[in-house]
C-alpha cells in the first residue's frame, strides 16, 4: 500500500471513533437540558446532589460489572447478594450493640464483616465459573436464587431493623458530607476513579480486555485466566458490599424485597455507558453516565405531572434501547 | 494443464477500468479483467496488492468507484450482500461461510429449502444433496455436521453449495492455503470437473506452483494497479515473483549458516507423550534451524503445545540448556526462554479488535511497567523499535489487528513473540496465506535469528520452505517421528517418502 | 377490600382538608405531594385509582391547593420520590402510604425534619413519634373479630393454618390480635407463612 494518502484517513477516523463515545454523554446534556425546562428546581444542587448520592448504590455495583461484563462473564446475583449483606451486617451489628455499644466500633466491625462476606461470596461465584467450569450466567443465576433465599430465611418471611440507636450513629455516612459534598458521591467518585485507572492503566486491567477479546489468545500469551477471572468476580462482590454498606445507613433495614432486580439496572448502566456484553472493552466512566442517565429518568419524571408515573420502567427501557442503537451505528460505519 | 482456451469465447465476466477508493485512500487503479466459460484464471500479487478488493468487486460485495462490470454481455451494477449468488456469480471466502453446527444437507440447502406443503421435505434435500456430493465425487455424509468435517472436505461442501446454486462464475480466495498435497490434488480434480462443465473459476492463490499447474492465465497486481494478464504457460516462478515483488527476487531463502559442531544443546527432548503423539525425542542445538515436516495431523503441533505447557504432558522429559524443565502453563516456558509461534494468528496469536500496540506487549507488560501502572509510551517506543525491525506495515498507529493484512499479522505476531527475547522459539507454519514478498522477508529474519544465536523449530507443510531453511528435519507422522535427515539428504523427496511412510523408519 | 380504600380516599381527603383548610385562610399556593406503592395487584391498584380520583376531586374544591402524585415499585423509588417531591416540587405536606414501613422510616423523617406535615396512611412505620397524621384500618379490631367468627364457627376447636400477608407492622397487629384471640381454645395453628 502507497504511503502517500496517510494524512486524510486518521483524522476521519479518529472522529468517528470519538463520536461513539460521546453519544451517552450527549444523552445525558439533553436529559439535563429536558429537566431544567420542566423545572427550575432541576438544576438546583441539592436536586443534583440527591440524583448523584442515590445512584451510588447501582453506580458502585455496575462498576463492578464492568469488570466483569469486560471478560465476557456476568453476574447476575448481585441485588440478592446486596439483600444478603445487607441482612448480615444489621444482624452483626445488632448483636454487637449490648457488648459494644452502638457507637462506630460496632459498626465498623459490621462493616468490616460484610466487605469480608461480598468478597466472598464473589469469590465463591468465581471459583464455579472457573474451577467448576459452569457457564457465569447459569452461576450466578442459581447464586441470585440462593441468596434471595438466605435473606428472606435471615429475616425469617419478615424485615431485619438496624437497631435505632446504631442507626442514628451509621446514618451519617449516608446523609453526611465532607466539604459540602455528600459522602456517597464521595465514595463513588473514589471508586470510579480508582476502578478506571485501573482498568486503563494495570496490567490486570489489560488482561482483562484481553481475555474478553480473545480467551485463546490470552492463554496462549501466558495470561492465568482463571485467576484473572476469579479476581473480577471477588470484585464485583466486594463493591456489592460496599454499596450495602452505603445502603444500609439509609434504608436501616433488609428483607426478602431489598434490591430486587438491581442486578438489571447495573447491567443496563454498563450497555449505555458503551461497554460491551461479549467483552474485550470496559468503559467506567461510560457506567457511571449511564447509571445517572437512568436515575435522571425517574427524576425527570418525577418533575413534571402530565406523563403518568407508570411509564417510569417503558421510558428506562426505550432509553436503553436508543442508547444501545447509537453506539451500534456508530461501530458499523467504522 | 494449461491449455488456453481459445480466444474466440467471449467472456462471461468482465470488468473495465475498475477502480476503487475508500474514502480518500485509492486501492484499484483502473483494472481490466475478465474470465471466460471453463478458464481458470489465477490472480496473484502481494498482500495488500488489492487482490481482495477486486474479488469482492467482482462478486458484489463492494461496488466499483468508478469503471463498469459487464456480465453475460450485459453492463450490471452487482447487487450486495452476496445476493450475486443467485445470479450465478460466487465467492468462496477465505474464512469459510459455513455454520458450524448446520448438518452438510442443512448448508447446502440454507435459504433455499425444498419445502412440501409448508414443512421442510428433508428427505427429498438429502437425496438431491448426496446425488451432488457423488457427482463432485466428495466422500462426506449429507447428515454430517459441519464442525465435524476436516477443513479440506468443508471447502468441497462449500463447493457443492456453489454448484447446487447454478454457479457460473466460482471465485476462490486461497483455496489451497490449509490443504494439504493429497487434498490439493483433490481440489484440482474438482476444479477440473468444473471447468469441464464451463465454469468460469477466479483462483487466487500464494502458492506460484499451483498457480502455474492449474491456471490457463494468469492476472498479476501490485500496490492495486494491473501489472500483466499472460498465459499461465509463458509464467516462471520467478518472473512471476519478480512482477509481484518489482524487484528481483534471486534469493528467497537466505544461505544457511550451519551452526558450529560443536554448539551446546540448548533443548533436548526424550520419550514426550500426549494427547496425538507418542515417545517424541530429538534434540535442538544453539544457533540450529530444525524443522518439522509432516502431513497435516501428524502431530506437530501437538508436540510443540506439549513442549510449552499448553497442552498436559502424559510422559516424557525435557531439558533446557542441560537442566530439567516441566513447563505447567505457558508462562512458565516464556520465563525458561521458550516461546511458540502459534499457526492460528487470528484465532489464537492475536486479538484481532484491539490495536498493535496492546498487541505487540501482551507477552510483557512487566516490562512496561512504572509502578502499577502502565506506561504506554514505553509500549510505543517498544512498537517503534518492533516496526523497523521487522517491517511491519500499517495504514496508520491507530488501526486494529484485524485489518491488516496477513503478511503484516504474521510479522506483528513474530514481533510480540520475540519481545520476550526467547532462546528457542517454535514458529508453527510462519508463512501460511502470505505472499512471496513478506515470506522472503521472514525468511531472513529466521535465519538472521539463528545466525544470532537463537535456536529455532520451524513447523511447516511447505516442503520448499522446510528445505531452503533447515539445517536438520525431522519428519513426523501419525504422532509418531519417523526420519531424521541432515544436510544432502534433505530434498524434497526423501521428505515426502517418510511422510507417507513409504520408507522404512530411519533411525531416530 | 373496599373498607381501605375507603380508608386511602379518607386519609387524602384528611390530611388534605386538614392542611388545606388551614391553606385558604391563607389564600397562599400549598402543594400536598401524594407517595403510594404501584399497582401490582388489585388493591394497590384501588389505592392508585381513588387516591388519582381524590386528587381530582380536592383539586376543584381547593382551588390554591395543588397535588403530585408519585408512584413507586419498591422502597428504593420511593425514598428517591421523596427526595425529589421535597427539592424540586417544594411540597409542603406529604400523604404517603410506605411501601416497605420499616425501609422507608428514616426517608419519611427526614421530610418531617424538613418542616412538612406528615400524614401516613396503613402502614405505620418502626419508629413512633413521625408522622402528624397516621390513618389506618383497626388492624387489632380485624384480627380480633376474626378470631372471634373462628370461635364461633369451630366450638370444639380443629386445626388450622395462616396464609399472612406481607412482612410488615399491621400484618404483625392482626395476626397477633388474633392468636391473643383463640388463645385457651381448642383451635390448633398448623403452619403460619408468609404468602405475599
Amino acid at each position: 500500500m502507497t504511503p502517500t494518502t496517510e494524512a486524510a484517513a486518521p483524522r476521519s477516523r479518529w472522529a468517528r471513533i470519538r463520536l461513539g463515545a460521546l453519544g451517552p454523554l450527549i444523552a445525558l446534556a439533553l436529559l439535563m437540558i429536558l429537566g431544567a425546562i420542566l423545572n427550575d428546581h432541576f438544576l438546583s444542587l441539592a436536586n443534583l446532589a440527591n440524583i448523584v448520592a442515590r445512584s451510588s448504590f447501582i453506580g458502585i455495583i455496575a462498576i463492578g460489572a464492568t469488570f466483569v461484563i469486560t471478560t465476557s462473564g456476568i453476574d447476575l446475583s448481585v441485588g440478592s447478594m446486596a439483600a444478603f449483606i445487607a441482612g448480615m451486617m444489621i444482624i452483626i451489628i445488632n448483636s454487637l450493640v449490648p457488648s459494644m455499644g452502638s457507637g462506630w466500633s460496632a459498626i465498623l466491625v459490621g462493616i468490616l464483616a460484610g466487605l469480608l462476606i461480598g468478597t466472598a461470596a464473589g469469590a465463591a461465584n468465581g471459583i464455579l465459573v472457573t474451577a467448576g467450569r459452569i457457564e457465569p450466567f447459569i452461576v450466578t443465576l442459581g447464586a441470585l436464587g440462593i441468596f434471595r433465599a438466605l435473606i428472606t430465611f435471615l429475616a425469617n418471611g419478615g424485615t431485619l431493623n438496624l437497631n435505632a440507636q446504631a442507626s442514628d450513629t451509621y446514618s451519617p455516612l449516608y446523609s453526611g458530607n465532607l466539604l459540602g459534598i455528600p459522602l456517597p458521591i464521595i465514595i463513588f467518585a473514589l471508586v470510579a476513579i480508582i476502578a478506571e485507572v485501573v482498568l486503563r492503566r494495570t496490567t490486570f486491567g489489560r488482561h482483562i480486555a484481553a481475555i474478553g477479546s480473545n480467551e485463546q489468545v490470552a492463554r496462549y500469551s501466558a495470561i492465568k485466566v482463571d485467576r484473572v477471572r476469579l479476581m473480577t468476580y471477588a470484585l464485583q462482590g466486594f463493591l456489592v458490599a460496599l454499596a450495602a454498606v452505603l445502603y444500609v445507613p439509609k434504608f436501616g433495614s433488609a428483607n426478602s424485597s431489598t434490591a430486587v432486580l438491581w442486578e438489571l439496572q447495573a447491567i443496563a448502566a454498563v450497555i449505555i455507558g458503551g461497554t460491551t456484553l461479549r467483552g474485550g472493552f470496559g468503559r467506567i466512566w461510560g457506567t457511571v453516565v449511564g447509571v445517572v442517565i437512568l436515575e435522571l429518568i425517574g427524576n425527570i419524571l418525577n418533575l413534571q405531572s402530565f406523563i403518568s408515573p407508570y411509564l417510569n420502567q417503558a421510558f428506562q427501557g426505550a432509553i436503553i434501547i436508543i442508547a444501545v442503537l447509537l453506539q451500534r451505528s456508530r461501530k458499523t460505519t467504522n | 494443464m494449461s491449455e488456453t482456451i481459445g480466444t474466440a469465447v467471449p467472456p462471461i465476466l468482465a470488468a473495465n477500468r475498475i477502480s476503487k477508493s475508500f474514502g480518500d485512500i485509492p486501492v484499484l487503479f483502473s483494472i481490466d479483467f475478465d474470465v471466460r466459460p471453463g478458464e481458470v484464471h489465477a490472480i496473484i500479487g502481494e498482500n495488500g496488492a488489492g487482490k481482495s478488493t477486486l474479488m469482492k468487486i467482482l462478486s458484489g460485495f463492494e461496488q466499483p468507484t468508478s469503471g463498469t462490470i459487464v456480465y453475460d454481455g450485459k453492463q450490471v451494477t452487482l447487487p450486495p450482500n452476496g445476493e450475486a449468488e443467485a445470479m450465478g456469480i460466487v465467492l468462496i471466502h477465505q474464512e469459510l461461510n459455513l455454520a458450524e453446527h448446520l448438518k452438510v444437507v442443512d448448508s447446502i440447502f440454507l435459504g433455499r429449502e425444498i419445502e412440501r406443503f409448508g414443512f421442510m421435505d428433508s428427505r427429498l434435500m438429502r437425496e438431491q444433496a448426496q446425488a451432488l456430493l457423488d457427482t463432485l465425487h466428495v466422500n462426506v455424509d449429507p447428515a454430517a455436521r459441519i464442525d465435524t468435517l476436516s477443513v479440506a472436505d468443508k471447502q468441497m461442501v462449500e463447493i457443492a453449495k456453489a454448484i447446487s446454486r447454478e454457479a457460473r462464475v466460482l471465485i476462490m480466495d486461497e483455496p489451497t492455503a490449509v490443504l494439504s498435497l493429497a487434498e490439493t490434488q483433490t481440489l484440482f480434480e474438482q476444479i477440473h470437473r468444473l471447468t469441464a462443465r464451463g465454469v468460469a473459476i477466479v483462483f487466487i492463490s500464494h502458492k506460484l506452483d499451483e498457480v502455474m499447474r492449474i491456471a490457463n492465465r494468469v492476472t498479476v497486481l501490485r500496490d492495486g494497479q494491473l501489472i500483466a494478464t499472460v498465459d499461465a504457460a509463458v509464467l516462471t516462478p520467478d518472473s512471476a515473483a519478480q512482477m509481484m515483488v518489482g524487484r528481483e527476487l534471486s534469493n528467497l531463502y537466505p544461505p544457511k549458516h550451519e551452526p558450529d559442531v560443536d554448539a551446546p544443546r540448548v533443548l533436548s527432548v526424550r520419550h514426550l507423550g500426549a494427547q496425538g503423539i507418542e515417545d517424541i525425542s530429538f534434540e535442538l542445538r544453539k544457533g540450529e534451524i530444525l524443522g518439522f515436516a509432516g502431513l497435516i495431523g501428524s502431530g506437530r503441533t501437538a508436540v510443540a503445545e506439549a513442549i510449552v505447557g499448553l497442552t498436559h504432558r502424559t510422559g516424557g522429559e525435557i531439558d533446557v540448556n542441560g537442566h530439567p524443565a516441566h513447563f505447567a502453563n505457558v508462562a512458565q516456558s516464556v520465563a525458561g526462554g521458550l516461546a511458540y509461534m502459534t499457526k492460528d494468528r487470528k484465532g489464537k496469536g492475536l486479538l484481532v479488535n484491539m490495536g498493535l500496540r496492546p498487541n505487540l506487549t501482551l507477552l510483557t507488560l512487566q516490562r512496561h511497567l512504572r509502578g502499577p501502572f502502565i506506561d504506554t509510551a514505553s509500549e510505543t517506543r517498544a512498537l517503534d523499535r518492533a516496526v523497523r525491525r521487522f517491517d511491519i506495515r500499517a495504514r496508520d498507529a491507530t488501526v486494529r489487528v484485524g485489518q491488516l493484512s496477513g503478511g503484516n499479522q504474521q510479522k506483528l505476531m513474530l514481533g510480540k513473540t520475540m519481545e520476550s527475547e526467547p532462546g528457542i522459539i517454535i514458529m508453527d507454519e510462519p508463512t501460511r496465506g502470505i505472499d512471496v514478498g513478506t515470506k522472503q522477508q521472514i525468511y531472513h529474519i529466521v535465519a538472521a535469528l539463528a545466525a544470532e544465536g537463537k535456536s529455532i523449530i520451524l513447523i511447516s507443510s511447505e516442503l520448499q520452505e522446510v528445505i531452503g531453511l533447515s539445517h536438520r528435519v525431522i519428519v513426523m507422522r501419525h504422532g509418531r517421528i519417523v526420519g531424521e535427515l541432515e544436510g544432502d539428504q534433505i530434498t524434497e523427496e526423501q521428505i515426502v517418502r517418510r511422510q507417507m511412510g513409504i520408507e522404512g523408519k530411519a533411525a531416530a | 377490600m373496599k373498607l381501605l380504600k375507603t380508608t386511602a380516599l379518607a386519609a387524602i381527603i384528611a390530611g388534605g382538608a386538614l392542611f388545606a383548610g388551614a391553606a385558604i385562610a391563607q389564600d397562599k399556593t400549598y402543594t400536598i405531594g401524594v407517595s403510594v406503592p404501584t399497582a401490582d395487584h388489585g388493591w394497590t391498584g384501588g389505592i392508585d385509582f381513588f387516591a388519582q380520583q381524590a386528587i381530582d376531586r380536592l383539586g376543584k374544591l381547593y382551588p390554591n391547593v395543588k397535588y403530585v402524585l408519585a408512584t413507586a415499585p419498591d422502597s428504593t423509588k420511593q425514598a428517591a420520590d421523596l427526595e425529589d417531591l421535597v427539592t424540586t416540587r417544594n411540597i409542603d405536606a406529604l400523604v404517603i402510604l410506605p411501601g416497605d414501613p420499616d425501609a422507608m422510616t428514616a426517608s419519611i423523617k427526614k421530610v418531617k425534619d424538613a418542616g412538612k406535615w406528615v400524614t401516613i396512611v396503613d402502614r405505620a412505620l418502626s419508629q413512633p413519634g413521625i408522622p402528624d397524621l397516621y390513618v389506618a384500618g383497626d388492624n387489632p379490631g380485624l384480627g380480633a373479630t376474626t378470631a372471634a367468627y373462628f370461635k364461633q364457627a369451630m366450638p370444639n376447636g380443629g386445626n388450622i393454618v395462616i396464609l399472612r400477608g406481607a412482612p410488615i407492622p399491621i400484618d404483625k397487629q392482626r395476626v397477633d390480635a388474633f392468636m391473643d384471640g383463640i388463645k385457651g381454645t381448642s383451635i390448633k395453628v398448623l403452619d403460619s407463612q408468609f404468602v405475599n
